[in-house]
C-alpha cells in the first residue's frame, strides 16, 4: 500500500492512581498511511482517547505516563522529542479536534483570533497576513460571510459552526495528520453528516491522514478506509472497512457488529456481549476478553494472544486463529 | 479590509461589556456606589481647585472655629481648614487603595495561577503559605511589620499589601482549577501553545471577573486598615492630611470642636460604603451565580 505516516509500536500508557496502576494501553500497534482515514472503535474506556492523547504527548502527567513503546511520525520517534520540539509539531503537523465544540473554544476571544492563533504560532505571520489566512481557513470550512463571522465570539456560533471553526483552527497550518476524537458525538444527526462530509472533502483537498476515534459504527462505515477495533487497551482486530464489516474474525468484533441494528439484515434479536469492560487496574490475565468470550479456551486464561496477519492487511489477536 | 475587521472586533468586545454594564445599571445600590466613588475620584483629581485653602496653611488667629463661609467645615487646633484637608486627603485615600490593591492582586493572582495551573507540589507549597498568611489578623500583622520597619505611609501600604493578598490567591487558584480542565485549554495545547501562553492568554482572561469584584471589595478594607494605622500614628506623618490621621488630630477636642474628627470620619464612612456598594453590584453584574 502507500507510505506509512505514523507508526505506533507496542505503546504502553499507564496511569498511577491511588487504587493502583491503570494499564490504559497495553501494547498498542497501529499504522496510519498517508492520506487514509483510519477508524478506531471500541467501548468507552477501551483506550481510544488515551491512544490519541499519547500521540499528541498530551497525557496528563502525573498521573499518566507512557511507559514503553515508540510512536514514529515521518520516521522520527515522537516519544524522544523535547517538550519544545513537541510544541512545534502540535498544530502544524499533527492536529486534534475534540468532542465538544461548546467548550473547546475560548469564550473570551473572537473566532478569528483563535483560528489565527495556530497560524501566528507556527508561521510567525504579521496581523494582515494572519487575518487573510483566517478568513481563508473559515471559507475552507464553508462558513458563510467568513470575513464578518471571524469577528464573532464563540457564543454567537451554533454547535455545528463551532465544530467547523475548530476544524478551521486545526487545519489552518495544513497538518499531515488530524486526530478527531469523537468529533460528531455532541452534534445532531444532520450536522454530523455535514461535518463528516466536510472532513472528507478537506482530506482530499489537503491530502492529510485522519485518525477518527468514535464508537459510532455507522460513522466508521461511511468515512473510514481501514478500521482498528480496540478492547481494554489493545488493538484486537484491524482490517479494511469492507473486510471488517463483512467478515469479522475476533469474537469481540463479531459481537460489536452484531449489536448494531441493521435494516438490511433480517434479524430477530441483536447480539449481546455478556459482562462489561474489565477493570484496567487488575485486568484479566491472558486474553483480556476471555471472561466475556463464548469461544474462550484454556490457553486464553494464560497467554496473551499474538497479533496475527490472517490475510493481506487483516490483523487479529485471538487464540482461535493462532494454532492453525 | 483589515482595519474594518479590527474595528468590528473592538465593537463586539465593547458590546459584550456593554451588556454587563447594562446589568450593573439596573442595580440601584451599585449605581449609588458608583456615584460616590466617581465623586470622591473627582474631588481627588481637582483637589487644588475645590479646596479653598492649602492643606497645611495655618491661621493661628482662627483656631477651633466652627463651620463658616471661610472655612466650610471649620478649623483645627492650629487654624487649618478641615474641609481643605479632607479634600486633599482623598488623594491619599485613593493612592493607598490603588497601590495596596495592585500589589495584593499582583502577588495573589500570580501565586494563584501557578498553584492552580501546575498543581502538585507547587500547589501544596503556595496553598500552605496562603493559609498561613490568612490565619493572621491583618491589622495586627501589619502593625507588627510597621513597628519593625518604622512608620510612614509607604511602609503602611507595603505592610497591608504583604499581609492580605491571600484572598486573591484562593479565588484565582479555585477558578484556574476549573478553567484548566476546559477543552479550549486542551485545544490550545493541541495547537502547540507553551505553558506561559496557556496561563496568560487562555486562563488569565477567564479568571478576571471574580478578581475584579474582589479588588473593588478589597479597596475599602485597605483604606480602613490604612486609616486605622494612621489613626494609631503609624501611617502618614503630620502635616500629611491622611483621613485616619485627621481623625486622630481631633480626638482630644471631640467635646469642644467635634467637627475636626467628625468630618474626616464621615469621609471614610462614605467612601468605604460607596466602594462596597459598587463591589456588590459588580459581583451581581459579572456573574449572578458567583458567591464570594
Amino acid at each position: 500500500m502507500s507510505e506509512v505516516l505514523l507508526s505506533i509500536r507496542n505503546l504502553k500508557t499507564h496511569f498511577y492512581t491511588e487504587e493502583g496502576i491503570v494499564e490504559a494501553l497495553d501494547g498498542v500497534n497501529l499504522d496510519i498511511m498517508r492520506g487514509e482515514t483510519l477508524g478506531l472503535v471500541g467501548e468507552t474506556g477501551c483506550g481510544k482517547s488515551v491512544t490519541a492523547l499519547s500521540i499528541m504527548r498530551l497525557i496528563p502527567s502525573p498521573p499518566g505516563k507512557i511507559v514503553d513503546g515508540e510512536i514514529l511520525f515521518e520516521g522520527e520517534n515522537l516519544l524522544e522529542k523535547s517538550p519544545e520540539e513537541m510544541r512545534r509539531i502540535r498544530g502544524s503537523k499533527i492536529s486534534m479536534i475534540f468532542q465538544d465544540p461548546t467548550t473547546s473554544l475560548n469564550p473570551v476571544y473572537t473566532i478569528g483570533d483563535q483560528v489565527g492563533e495556530a497560524i501566528r504560532l507556527h508561521h510567525h505571520t504579521n496581523k494582515t497576513l494572519t487575518w487573510k489566512r483566517v478568513v481563508e481557513a473559515l471559507r475552507m470550512v464553508r462558513i458563510a460571510d467568513a470575513e464578518e463571522r471571524a469577528t464573532n465570539y464563540p457564543h454567537q456560533f451554533s454547535g455545528g459552526m463551532r465544530q467547523r471553526a475548530m476544524i478551521a483552527m486545526m487545519l489552518s497550518c495544513h497538518p499531515a495528520l488530524l486526530i478527531a476524537d469523537e468529533p460528531t458525538t455532541s452534534l445532531d444527526v444532520t450536522i454530523q453528516a455535514q461535518v463528516l462530509m466536510l472532513m472528507q472533502e478537506l482530506q482530499r483537498e489537503l491530502g492529510m491522514s485522519i485518525l477518527l476515534i468514535t464508537h459510532n459504527l455507522g460513522v466508521v462505515a461511511e468515512t473510514c478506509d481501514r478500521v482498528g477495533v480496540m478492547y481494554s487497551g489493545n488493538v484486537i482486530e484491524l482490517a479494511d472497512v469492507e473486510t471488517l464489516f463483512e467478515a469479522p474474525l475476533h469474537p469481540y468484533t463479531q459481537g460489536l457488529l452484531g449489536s448494531v441494528p441493521r435494516p438490511d439484515r433480517d434479524l430477530d434479536s441483536l447480539t449481546i456481549i455478556p459482562g462489561s469492560v474489565p477493570s484496567l487496574i487488575n485486568p484479566p490475565p491472558g486474553c483480556r476478553f476471555h471472561p466475556r468470550c463464548s469461544h474462550a479456551m484454556e490457553i486464553c486464561h494464560r497467554e496473551k494472544p499474538r497479533e496475527l496477519m490472517v490475510d493481506e492487511g487483516h490483523m487479529v489477536a485471538c487464540h482461535l486463529f493462532g494454532s492453525n | 479590509m483589515l482595519s474594518e475587521g479590527e474595528k468590528r472586533i473592538r465593537f463586539k468586545r465593547s458590546s459584550q461589556l456593554r451588556m454587563e454594564l447594562l446589568r450593573l445599571r439596573r442595580h440601584r445600590p451599585a449605581m449609588i456606589g458608583l456615584g460616590i466613588t466617581l465623586l470622591v475620584l473627582l474631588v481627588a483629581i481637582f483637589a487644588p481647585v475645590i479646596a479653598p485653602h492649602p492643606y497645611d496653611e495655618q491661621n493661628l488667629q482662627r483656631m477651633f472655629e466652627g463651620p463658616s463661609r471661610d472655612y466650610p467645615l471649620g478649623t483645627d487646633a492650629v487654624g487649618r481648614c478641615v474641609f481643605s484637608r479632607i479634600v486633599y486627603g482623598s488623594r491619599i485615600a485613593f493612592l493607598v487603595g490603588i497601590v495596596v490593591v495592585s500589589i495584593e492582586a499582583g502577588i495573589g493572582i500570580t501565586l494563584g495561577l501557578l498553584a492552580g495551573y501546575f498543581g502538585g507540589k507547587v500547589d501544596t507549597l503556595i496553598s500552605g503559605i496562603t493559609d498561613t498568611v490568612w490565619a493572621f489578623p491583618p491589622l495586627v500583622l501589619a502593625l507588627g511589620i510597621v513597628t519593625a520597619i518604622g512608620p510612614g505611609l509607604f511602609n503602611v501600604v507595603a505592610a497591608i499589601a504583604v499581609v492580605s493578598w491571600a484572598p486573591f490567591t484562593r479565588i484565582t487558584r479555585a477558578k484556574v482549577q476549573s478553567v484548566r480542565e476546559r477543552e479550549f485549554v486542551e485545544a490550545g495545547r493541541a495547537i502547540g501553545e507553551s505553558d506561559a501562553s496557556l496561563i496568560l492568554r487562555y486562563i488569565l482572561p477567564n479568571i478576571m471577573a471574580p478578581n475584579l469584584v474582589l479588588a473593588t471589595l478589597t479597596f475599602p478594607s485597605a483604606l480602613l486598615t490604612a486609616s486605622a494605622m494612621s489613626f494609631l500614628g503609624f501611617g502618614a506623618q503630620p502635616p500629611t492630611p491622611d483621613w485616619g490621621a485627621l481623625l486622630n488630630e481631633g480626638r482630644e477636642y471631640l467635646r469642644s470642636a467635634p467637627w475636626i474628627s467628625t468630618f474626616p470620619g464621615l469621609a471614610i464612612l462614605i467612601t468605604v460604603l460607596g466602594f462596597n456598594f459598587l463591589g456588590d453590584g459588580l459581583r451581581d453584574a459579572f456573574d449572578p451565580r458567583l458567591k464570594l
